[in-house]
């Protein structure tokens, strides 16, 4: 039905590469999130799928159809976009009508097509409205709603929440999800923001300068990064990065610390030139770690304390997630360790060297 | 309690000292002071609107309700509302009125479809670098003096040597007596009109099509719009309110319409081009009947405001939009 693969898709706008090689195998009902930075193509990636742009080279196939060519009215998809991009000069319920009614279906049939949408977003009051008397959560479940009637093989979105205040933004990626259960319809969602890729996505493409950096499940993104801008780029606050070198069966960093990393073959460790440990696995304590450091500055956030701790020898302070603290001042020394089996080892290309812990199996294959 | 705390106490004393107090106002000297300036910057525009425009304005509506000739302009005779009267049995002020009519409806309805059509040329080829030369290059017919363009005219359309005529006989057509003809003085006239102004409402067109936001002809073409569907549901409805303010911008036009046709027609073949301005000018400065001339006058000035009100309510309602 709504699969949406990609083959050796490539786009330059000018001499500027914009998409670098993209392959991509979308199932059929997934929540597929691209996530990356601003410019790092994830927005041009959603356009080349709708048909806005045109692929320099490669193929876009849907349901199984190549639609490399095809307009985008004609590859069955729907499309909501960061600004809403509403008709202004039409009601809600003409908006919300407008595919229906140009694909030729009948008063009656739009009529109660967009009654139901309507019905399911809460809109039915505000049917006879202008998009200029709506407010920002209203306008953009009009979007939705003008995605959602014409029943399509795969719904786009384009960093819909963006313009959406903090609360709302967590309200309508509740309501976002819950669509997908009860339509079970592809969707391709596009944003920079982490944990709206986290929280919502079956599967997250992390792109960067045009390039798939990797394609995988939330959990796999976070626990076995491919490389060290995968690390960085999920989980907050960031992956600390160490740079380090082997001596004696040992990695030891610039300060002097001497880290035991268990259940690595030698050659991994020979090979190893960074190592990435996530605030949250880092454990602190009076005494008797791998790093010792005095607590630069503390983000108090209740649930969680941040230890941004300066360490002798390390270029950038540590980060450690300290739950539920309150005892530590900043000016403290702290000593710290990572937990075991928690340690990630990168070369000096970036790859990362193997899985963190021996244990772990990745959850689904890429 | 209220001992302990000093405010209560002191509280209500304090305000009505302080009401009592006398208010101090500072005196504006008449030199320095904001009336004196604002004065100063106004009276210019005062004198201005009352010696050019009030002025005339009331003594031609004065004028209007006498009997006077240009020739003896201190012998006038009260005529009340008979000038008004006689203008509506008055043949010529008739097809004036006429002639005006069909000129704006037939001008403007052209120059709107042919306006959108070149605004929707230029608005398509908008990426193209050389299409920014020729858009001004468009404007200018224009930017020309009405008086020229009258003068111009009177070269291209003469039945001898002008340029259509020479290209007709080229292509093996006959050729047409433009200005001699009533049917052809009309269409000659159009075509004038139709040239000049055409540029000024394109341009309005184009900026209206410039003004619809990218994303949401995007959001059309994913919604399965075709360019018929986009043309018809998206683009025209989103520049009515521009075509509206252009019909009211070019009606006011019309009403004023002068030069051109005292330059080529002079109004002529008989009543077949003689426009409202024309037929004041004659009442006024050819038959000497400035009581008549002026009713005429009076009428193209209800005439405008008529146009100029709706026009201020349109511009109100784009404003909102």
């Amino acid at each position: 039905m709504g699969a949406v693969q990609l083959v050796g898709i490539n786009k330059s706008f000018g001499t500027a590469k914009v998409i670098d090689d993209v392959s991509l195998d979308i199932r059929d009902g997934e929540f597929i999130v691209f996530v990356g930075p601003s410019g790092c193509g994830k927005s041009t990636l959603l356009r080349l799928i709708s048909g806005l742009e045109e692929p320099t080279s490669g193929r876009v196939l849907i349901a199984g159809q190549d639609v490399t060519q095809a307009a985008p009215a004609e590859r069955q998809i729907s499309m909501v976009f960061q600004s809403y991009a509403l008709y202004p000069h039409m009601s809600v319920r003409d908006n919300i009508g407008f595919g229906l009614r140009i694909a030729g279906f009948s008063r009656e049939e739009t009529r109660t097509r967009v009654d139901e949408a309507a019905r399911m977003l809460e809109l039915t009051p505000l049917l006879d409205r202008r998009p200029r008397d709506l407010s920002g959560g209203q306008r953009q479940r009009v979007a939705i709603g003008r995605a959602i009637v014409r029943s399509p093989q795969a719904f786009l979105f384009d960093e819909p929440l963006s313009n959406l205040d903090a609360a709302l933004r967590v309200q309508m990626r509740m309501e976002i999800i819950g669509l997908h259960q009860s339509l079970g319809r592809t969707m391709i969602y596009v944003t920079h923001d982490q944990v709206e890729a986290m929280t919502m996505a079956d599967r997250i493409v992390v792109l960067r300068s045009g390039r798939v950096e990797q394609f995988d499940t939330p959990i796999t993104l976070y626990d076995r990064p491919a490389n060290r801008f995968v690390a960085g780029f999920i989980g907050s606050p960031r992956m600390n990065f160490i740079p380090v070198s082997l001596s004696e069966g040992e990695l030891i960093d610039a300060g002097g610390g001497r880290i035991r990393v268990e259940g690595r073959s030698p050659d991994e460790m020979r090979r190893a030139t960074v190592l990435g440990v996530r605030p949250e696995h880092l454990t602190y304590g009076s005494e008797g770690g791998v790093w010792s450091g005095r607590i630069r500055v503390l983000e108090q956030l209740g649930s969680d304390a941040f230890l941004h701790v300066t360490v002798d020898g390390l270029e950038a302070p540590l980060v450690v997630r300290a739950s539920g603290e309150r005892r530590l001042r900043e000016g403290e020394v702290v000593s710290l360790s990572p937990r075991p089996g928690t340690v990630h080892l990168f070369d000096q290309d970036d790859h990362a060297i193997g899985a963190p812990d021996p244990a772990f199996r990745p959850s689904r294959a890429a | 309690m209220s001992s302990i705390d000093p405010f209560v106490e002191r509280g209500p004393k304090a305000t009505a000292l302080s009401a009592s107090a006398p208010m101090r106002r500072h005196q504006p000297r008449l030199w320095s002071g904001d009336r004196f300036q604002t004065g100063l910057f106004l009276w210019p525009t005062c004198l201005f609107l009352l010696v050019l425009t009030l002025f005339p304005f009331i003594y031609s509506v004065w004028l209007s309700l006498h009997f006077v000739r240009l020739t003896a302009l201190h012998r006038k005779v009260w005529a009340g509302l008979d000038n008004y009267a006689s203008l509506l049995t008055d043949q010529m002020f008739l097809a004036a009125l006429r002639n005006t009519a069909l000129l704006a409806v037939s001008s403007i309805t052209v120059e709107v479809v042919l306006g959108f059509a070149v605004a929707k040329v230029f608005y398509e080829l908008a990426s193209r670098k050389w299409v920014n030369g020729l858009r001004s290059a468009y404007l200018v017919p224009m930017m020309i003096t009405p008086i020229s363009v009258g003068v111009i005219a009177n070269y291209v359309f003469n039945p001898q040597l002008g340029v259509i005529n020479q290209l007709l006989g080229a292509a093996g057509g006959s050729p047409v007596p433009w200005f001699g003809d009533p049917v052809w003085a009309r269409i000659s006239i159009l075509l004038i009109s139709v040239w000049q102004w055409t540029p000024f409402v394109a341009m309005l067109i184009l900026a209206g099509l410039m003004s619809i936001r990218k994303d949401i002809l995007e959001a059309a073409r994913v919604d399965g719009a075709r360019w018929w569907h986009i043309l018809f549901r998206i683009e025209i409805p989103s520049v009515l309110p521009i075509i509206m303010l252009a019909v009211i911008l070019r009606l006011i036009e019309v009403l004023r319409y002068f030069d051109v046709i005292y330059i080529t027609t002079r109004g002529g073949p008989g009543d077949r081009t003689m426009v409202l301005t024309l037929f004041t000018y004659q009442q006024d400065f050819q038959y000497f009947q400035v009581g008549t001339g002026s009713a005429a006058a009076v009428v193209i000035l209800i005439l405008s405001i008529i146009v100029t009100t709706f026009a201020v309510r349109i511009l109100r309602r784009i404003e909102n939009a």
